[in-house]
């Protein structure tokens, strides 16, 4: 690019296969995420017991029970297998599991993308017009910084009301100060680069810049942050959802389910502690997958 | 002998392959004298230096019947802990950069007081009074307020006084002093090193005085050993080396050295091109590539440092000046 | 020094400012009509309009700000809505036990994290550092009610160590007040060591190649003398910054973890308020902890620049 690159270190080296440089952790975690969008994707194709049954006879059921019950005839007996036991209510937890996945994944994935489009055009236009606009936008991204995260989610929560699209947008909303920073900066450092003053010299237009030269060169640090910040929006859908502030029931969510195992935890702790699991799993899977983009990133960046 | 260093290799693992930056290096330094070791940077001074008090990064391996034998002690096979009792207190060291050798976020009294502390067993108050007597000993005015600064609030003069006083806290026997001068402005280096050998005379104390610069050597050291590449291809008493300077790189090291007598527009005759690659370095005499008397006998065959009397002018050369 | 420090405190007023107009604007701002959520899904139009009356939310919005910002600066944040209690009372009653809370865990935090961190900068590379660093990992992929539940499980439940709800006011003695703390601020403390750890460690990397701990080596000092007296201070620089922004996490913590342990703090004021649709409550818990996290942010700063005295330079 603009400085002649001497590149002897890589040239003996030749680059690392991909496999050796991501590890077992890694690929552990992208089997586990594929595992959990799969059942999330074809929940409703799975034979699963329907999320909000409520088996009376059955509650707190541990994982593995057999519950026998005759069919609607009073004949045949059907032998339903609650494979992860049933809650307090005798509600099948792995039906509601992969049910409440599509909640965390719903949140996780979409709430950072509001973020990342409306914070990376402010960034853009505030890195790339810079003067008294950027530093208003910057001045009002940083009084919203100055809440601690989960404060504002609740303030923001509470004046919008319930519901799963409203949390989406509180989410998102609080990512945007963050992405805008991440835009801002990328897109200072790119401006002052040689191929946009060359484009300037050209006559091309700025939103030609902007779309051609600038944004294919901040697309990837966005994104590598907005995988960052999947495990964040998923731990606070799930703080929303532990606390009843979340989906309403009986849409099942996993912080819901975590909370409506409390009250049993000392008889039948399957009930918490299983749904803490797999969002324990899910979360260490996000983190350990965006650790390991960015570094591979990073290692990139730091060739050129 | 209070030091005796006997076939010194050092061996660095590194990403490239393993580098040797001391390569088979002995010596000798006797109580109270002052051993001149100079070379170009990368030679390997600074590395022998760490060697002797084992100050080498891990993973850092010297060779198996290498010995250094300070006042009957082999430091090489000692525990930290013993090497512990030793630093500092027998074998004390001054670095080239005063200013990153202090600590930043430490007064420099407390710095200085440390080592009495820790050696000497002083308290608190007798070290912080000690540690005033040291500074002003070394030639610093105030002593008592400066004691109470950072480093940064001091000149580079004046760190290097601080290193020299904190080095000489506890009367080691032997000072090691690796470039003390270099980063310091040269109005002031001339101040550093005279204050060396007053107190390296007042103390009756051996130090090594690692330098590039021969001539600072010349008026300061009774012995003088040249490295090149890791290995000392000639040493001598101070007075015979320059007298008779016999290897060429002795020479080519002697005459880079810019003199106030010399006309301005005089072309220094530095040595040309570069130093060895230390992973790879050349067969036969390591300065071959570089020597203008080079024979096809020094690119084959290395030349050993002869004749073995460790008192006499020795040289590692096929084809000495002289 | 001083003058460094005059202006940091005029950015904190502004910031503070900005923060009382955020937190009352954001009803405003954002879509949705508060006095139909207050009044609940079966409201009628008359209680509706009655409720934004009484609210003052049928006058003109600066109009308003400027009301409740002048009572807010004599300690007015007015009334709650369902007691009637001044919402101040609640919440100073509430504060203690918050206080009391995030202390515990910061510190219990930083137990961890600070010897950790110097045997993984000490070892790295090693086994043991790699071990650790794995934990750390794993320990910050646990959400805090993942963790709180998981320690009720064990210590309160199987091992019946400790409390598993309840808090224990000080009058009723030291260590059953500290018992009752314990598993809320483990809770916390085991999200927070592990980033803190995470920072000191590679500081203190950074630090142990730096020529003046080579030269604390030459003066004999042993490992431990070096570590604590000369590598720990200037490695925590960016552990006391980062230790400003993690008070922002461990409010959000102690949210839920006051609200799983059920302990009268802030944060189950705040939910509690957030349940039963009380605007005033709601508004002076979101500002009083905003404006709390601002502050001690400032003087970690202030503490920052204290410390180092490089820094402290600069500023002159």
């Amino acid at each position: 690019m603009a400085h002649p690159i001497q590149n002897t270190e890589s040239a003996c080296h030749g680059p690392m296969p991909l496999s050796e440089k991501l590890g077992i952790g890694f690929w552990l975690s992208v089997g586990w995420i594929a595992l959990v969008f799969a059942c999330a994707i074809f929940a409703d194709l799975l034979p699963l017991a329907e999320y909000d049954a409520m088996d009376w006879k059955n509650q707190a059921s541990p994982p593995g029970f057999r519950a026998i019950r005759s069919d609607s005839h009073g004949q045949s007996a059907i032998t339903t297998v609650y494979v992860f036991g049933t809650d307090t209510m005798g509600r099948d937890i792995l039906a509601r599991l992969i049910y409440g996945a599509r909640i965390s994944l719903a949140v996780g994935l979409i709430a950072p993308m509001i973020g990342l489009v409306i914070g990376g055009i402010i960034g853009m236009l505030a890195g790339f017009y810079r003067g008294r606009a950027e530093t208003i936008v910057m001045a009002i991204m940083d009084v919203i910084l100055a809440f601690p995260g989960l404060v504002l989610l609740l303030a923001v929560y509470f004046y919008l009301g319930p519901g799963l699209d409203k949390m989406i947008f509180a989410l998102g909303f609080l990512t945007i100060p963050a992405f805008t920073r991440v835009a801002r900066a990328n897109t200072l450092n790119f401006s002052q680069r040689d191929f946009v003053t060359a484009a300037r010299a050209l006559g091309q237009s700025d939103i030609h810049i902007l779309a051609r030269e600038i944004l294919p060169n901040i697309v990837m640090p966005m994104i590598v942050y907005a995988l960052l910040i999947v495990s964040y929006m998923i731990v606070a859908e799930g703080s929303l959802s532990f606390l009843a502030l979340g989906v309403p029931p009986p849409t099942p969510s996993w912080g819901g389910m975590i909370a409506g195992g409390k009250e049993m935890l000392d008889e039948a702790a399957h009930v918490s502690l299983i749904p803490a699991l797999v969002m324990f799993l899910t979360v260490l899977s996000f983190n350990l997958i965006g650790d390991a983009v960015r570094a591979l990133v990073d290692a990139r960046e730091g060739q050129l | 002998m209070l030091l005796m260093v006997n076939r010194l290799r050092v061996r660095i693992p590194t990403d490239r392959g393993p580098v040797c930056p001391v390569d088979g290096v002995s010596f000798t330094l006797e109580r109270g004298k002052t051993l001149g070791l100079v070379g170009e940077s990368g030679c390997g001074k600074t590395v022998l230096c760490r060697a002797i008090l084992g100050l080498l990064p891990k993973g850092t391996m010297l060779s198996k019947d290498a010995e250094i034998i300070f006042d009957g002690q082999l430091l090489n096979r000692l525990p930290e802990r013993g090497l512990n009792k030793i630093r500092g207190r027998e074998v004390a060291m001054i670095f080239q950069d005063p200013m990153t050798a202090l600590n930043p976020v430490m007064t420099v009294g407390r710095q200085l007081s440390e080592p009495l502390v820790h050696h000497l067993g002083m308290t608190a108050k007798d070290a912080k009074r000690k540690a005033t007597q040291l500074m002003a000993a070394t030639g610093i005015p105030n002593a008592e307020q400066r004691a109470r600064l950072y480093p940064h609030q001091l000149s580079g003069g004046l760190r290097q006084r601080i290193a020299i006083a904190m080095a000489l806290a506890c009367e080691p026997r032997l000072l090691i002093a690796d470039e003390p001068t270099t980063a310091l402005d040269a109005t002031i280096q001339a101040d550093i090193l005279d204050l060396l050998s007053f107190l390296h005379n007042e103390k009756r104390m051996a130090m090594i005085l690692i330098t590039h610069d021969l001539r600072m050597a010349a008026a300061r050291t009774q012995n003088i050993a040249v490295m090149y590449a890791g290995k000392i291809v000639e040493t001598a008493t101070t007075g015979e080396l320059f007298a008779n300077m016999r290897m060429p790189y002795t020479r080519a090291l002697f005459n880079a050295i810019p003199r106030i007598g010399n006309p301005t527009h005089r072309v220094l005759k530095t040595i040309v091109g570069q130093p060895p690659n230390p992973i790879d370095p050349p067969q036969g005499c390591r300065f071959s590539p570089r020597c203008l008397y080079a024979s096809l006998k020094c690119k084959a065959e290395e030349p050993p440092l002869l004749p073995e009397d460790p008192l006499a002018h020795r040289t590692a050369c096929w084809h000495p000046l002289t | 020094m001083f003058r460094h420090l005059i202006k940091k405190f005029l950015r904190l007023l502004s910031v503070l400012v900005a923060v009382t107009a955020l937190t009352f604007l954001m009803m405003d701002v954002l879509p949705g009509d508060v006095a139909y959520e207050i009044a609940g899904a079966d409201a009628t139009v008359e209680g509706v309009k009655a409720l934004r009356e009484a609210l003052g939310l049928d006058r003109h919005i600066f109009i308003r700000y400027g009301d409740w910002l002048a009572g807010v600066v004599q300690g007015d944040f007015g009334r709650s809505l369902l007691t009637h209690e001044p919402v101040a009372n609640a919440i100073f009653a509430c504060l203690p036990v918050t206080l009391e809370l995030m202390m515990i865990s910061q510190i219990l935090a930083l137990v961890l994290a600070i010897p950790i961190g110097i045997i993984s900068a000490y070892r790295s590379r090693s086994g043991l550092d790699r071990a650790f660093s794995a934990t750390a990992f794993a320990f910050m992929s646990a959400p805090v009610f993942v963790m709180a539940m998981v320690l009720i499980y064990i210590f309160a439940l199987k091992l019946r160590w400790l409390p598993a709800t309840g808090f224990a006011p000080l009058s009723e003695g030291l260590l059953a007040n500290i018992r009752s703390l314990m598993l809320p601020a483990a809770s916390l403390a085991l999200l927070e060591w592990a980033p803190l750890m995470r920072v000191l460690r590679s500081d203190m990397i950074a630090t142990l190649q730096e020529t003046f701990i080579l030269s604390a080596k030459a003066k004999g000092l042993s490992a431990r003398k070096i570590l604590f007296d000369h590598a720990l201070k200037p490695s925590s620089f960016t552990l006391i910054t980062i230790l400003g922004i993690h008070i922002g996490h461990l409010v959000g913590g102690a949210v839920i973890v006051e609200s799983i342990f059920a302990l009268p703090g802030i944060g189950r004021l705040l939910v509690g308020a957030i349940y039963s649709r009380d605007l005033n409550m709601v508004q002076g818990c979101i500002l009083l902890i905003t404006l709390g996290y601002v502050v001690v942010n400032f003087l970690v700063d202030a503490l920052y620049s204290f410390l180092d005295p490089r820094v402290r330079a600069q500023a002159d």
